[in-house]
């Protein structure tokens, strides 16, 4: 799988949040997205996954954007929002039936997955749930099983930490690497930077719609001309330069 | 610093707490206004007079039955008047955030306070002044009432409300539970009392009662708790429930936006589902549930269908039964359309692999199997005329279902 980003100007009623943005990435790569607040991260990701259209430049999975494709592309991801988007009318179980049915998944296989989720995140018995009788941080877990039962090439990650208690944290990361190792591609926004550096290959850090640098830890030290830099003090650099 | 109990607005003109209630009060009636006006729509007009008249007509054939020396009437006449008491308290218009904001200008809130219990005491006073005017029939079977009597029933009643709002009013004033606790079970025997007294005895020792349970709380709320801080916490619970409640008899008719939209789990309903929903079909899957357990789709079917049913069971002449039936499924029908606008503002359904984007087959194959229900039930609401009539009902009503979905629903969805 490949995601291929180009010149991606784009964003709310012809006002461009993102200015000609472009980065790729590659089968089994995990990507963090990171930016101060209204960097244009999450319009990033609303481009990716098909929610707006590009003013200009493309979004490629495969070598093949959304309007070439709708099935195919939109397939290939699993989708992880920063804000949980549950049907308040379905429970647990049921949002697992429909994302069944909405992928055309084997329902067997995506039950022995869910299942297993289910338990790593201690859901099992909440599966009569509705969303409001759940936690943020359940809600979130809920949503990391509807989109890991998927098993996609491409996952999105928005935000994924936010609300999620240590263990679901660690066994977060512990899937995402599982799944990279097999060779899904991540890309996760997060301002979570510790969790960041340790685990993401690359960076692309956005600022004000644009891509401010990229690239691997060494490259962004050199970038910021930071020799022993964490990222966390990258992004303080970052902020302290733009004047935050 | 002294607190002057105003605050300057944008515009630049200084804004007392005065004219933020007056505000409220506004706001509150023209709210209030705009849901009434659709709650007596003219569907709901019919009903309710043939309602009412079938009520009236009901109560005068049992007056006719009451004697004087009757013991169950005035039994009946006790539990009526004690049952309706309770209903309507304080009207504050106190909102969460006043626990924080208005702390600073506690001092000003006591004569805002009375007026509200003033608003509050006139209306319902009112409103029990009819309560009183109902019962007239029946106390004047039972001899209780001379024309005389009539007015000392009426002030009974008043008092009893009076006591009822004082009795709020204080637990307003009051840090201790089990004083407001107390107070409220004193309530309870003095409102027993007085309509003992008032009934079994001599309305006369019952007015002397309320009025001396009057006199009493009013010394309790205005002299000796008068210096007494507001408890925030109270009053913002109870005007949140009182507007709760009025909201909720709203929304047995209409829907508003005061969070009756809830979703129930209706798990009696799962075999219902499993019957309409779909195993392969997302839209259909959830549209079913969002109809069943949403209970701006499910609430409005049922008061239409219940509203419907009561009608035609009431109405004498078939055709006009038939009428009715047509109308009521073609309200229920067009309420349920904005099922479609659910389906549009899903953001899961933006982002399925799904490429089955005909909506409204789904909707209508929720239509069909709901009207057809409905038509069913209001025909057998028709059983009173016959079979014959049953039939008609039913044939002439399921075809009207039938073409409005597959017509009118097609090209309004399309």
């Amino acid at each position: 799988m490949s995601l291929k980003v180009e010149s991606l100007t784009g964003g709310y009623s012809r006002i461009p949040v993102l200015k000609s943005v472009s980065f790729d990435i590659a089968d089994g790569e995990l990507i963090g997205l990171i930016g101060l607040n209204g960097a244009g991260k999450s319009t990033t990701i609303k481009h990716i996954i098909g929610l707006m259209k590009p003013f200009e430049g493309t979004v490629k999975i495969d070598g093949r954007t959304i309007n070439e494709d709708p099935e195919t592309y939109r397939r290939k991801i699993g989708f992880i929002p920063e804000s949980p988007l549950l049907y308040d009318e379905l429970t647990l179980k049921e949002h697992v039936e429909m994302t069944i049915m909405a992928y055309g998944l084997d329902r067997e296989r995506a039950w022995e997955i869910a299942n297993h989720l289910l338990d790593l995140f201690r859901l099992t018995e909440r599966l009569e749930w509705f969303p409001t009788d759940f936690s943020k941080g359940m809600k979130q877990k809920v949503m990391i099983v509807c989109a890991f039962i998927i098993e996609p090439s491409l996952f999105i990650i928005d935000e994924p930490f936010l609300g999620l208690d240590p263990l679901a944290i660690r066994d977060l990361i512990q899937l995402m690497e599982e799944h990279k190792r097999n060779g899904a591609s991540i890309l996760m926004s997060t301002h979570v930077l510790a969790n960041a550096e340790r685990i993401c290959d690359k960076f692309v850090v956005m600022h004000d719609g644009e891509i401010y640098a990229m690239g691997t830890m060494a490259d962004l030290r050199k970038h910021f001309d930071m020799p022993e830099a964490t990222l966390d003090e990258m992004y303080g650099r970052l902020a302290d330069r733009e004047g935050f | 610093m002294k607190c002057t109990g105003g605050w300057l607005t944008g515009k630049g003109f200084k804004m007392t707490i005065r004219d933020m209630f007056k505000k409220r009060t506004n706001e509150y009636y023209s709210r209030l206004g705009k849901y009434l006006k659709y709650v007596f729509n003219d569907h709901f007009v019919i009903a309710l007079m043939i309602l009412t008249g079938a009520l009236g007509f009901t109560y005068s054939d049992y007056v006719e039955t009451v004697a004087p020396t009757d013991f169950l009437p005035r039994l009946l006449l006790v539990v009526i008047v004690y049952s309706v008491l309770p209903v309507g308290g304080i009207r504050t218009l106190i909102e969460p955030a006043d626990g924080i904001y208005l702390l600073p200008l506690e001092k000003q809130m006591a004569p805002i306070m009375r007026r509200h219990l003033l608003v509050s005491g006139l209306f319902l006073s009112a409103g029990m002044t009819v309560i009183a005017t109902l019962t007239m029939p029946l106390m004047e079977a039972l001899n209780i009432t001379g024309q005389a009597y009539s007015l000392s029933w009426i002030a009974v009643l008043i008092c009893l409300k009076l006591i009822d709002l004082l009795v709020r009013y204080h637990s307003f004033q009051s840090d201790s539970l089990s004083l407001i606790r107390t107070i409220n079970i004193g309530r309870h025997i003095l409102i027993l009392g007085t309509l003992g007294l008032s009934l079994f005895v001599s309305l006369w020792a019952g007015l002397a009662l309320a009025l001396g349970g009057l006199s009493g709380l009013l010394y309790l709320v205005f002299i000796f708790s008068r210096k007494k801080l507001w408890n925030w916490d109270r009053m913002i619970e109870v005007e949140q429930k009182r507007v709760q409640g009025i909201y909720r008899l709203i929304n047995l008719f209409i829907e508003t936006p005061y969070g009756q939209n809830k979703v129930k789990r209706m798990k009696g309903f799962d075999p219902l589902i499993s019957i309409i929903s779909s195993k392969t079909d997302p839209h259909m899957y959830y549209i079913s549930r969002v109809f069943i357990r949403q209970t701006a789709f499910s609430g409005l079917y049922v008061r239409l269908l219940t509203i419907g049913l009561i009608v035609i069971y009431f109405t004498p002449v078939l055709w006009l039964r038939t009428l009715v039936s047509v109308l009521f499924i073609y309200l229920i029908g067009f309420q349920l359309l904005p099922l479609k606008q659910v389906l549009n503002e899903s953001v899961h359904f933006k982002l399925y692999p799904y490429t089955n984007t005909d909506k409204i087959k789904a909707i209508q194959k929720l239509l069909n199997v709901t009207l057809i229900i409905t038509s069913i039930i209001f025909s057998l609401g028709s059983l009173n005329g016959g079979w014959e009539a049953t039939g008609i009902v039913f044939l002439i009503s399921t075809l009207f279902a039938f073409g409005f979905n597959s017509v009118y629903v097609r090209r309004r969805l399309g």
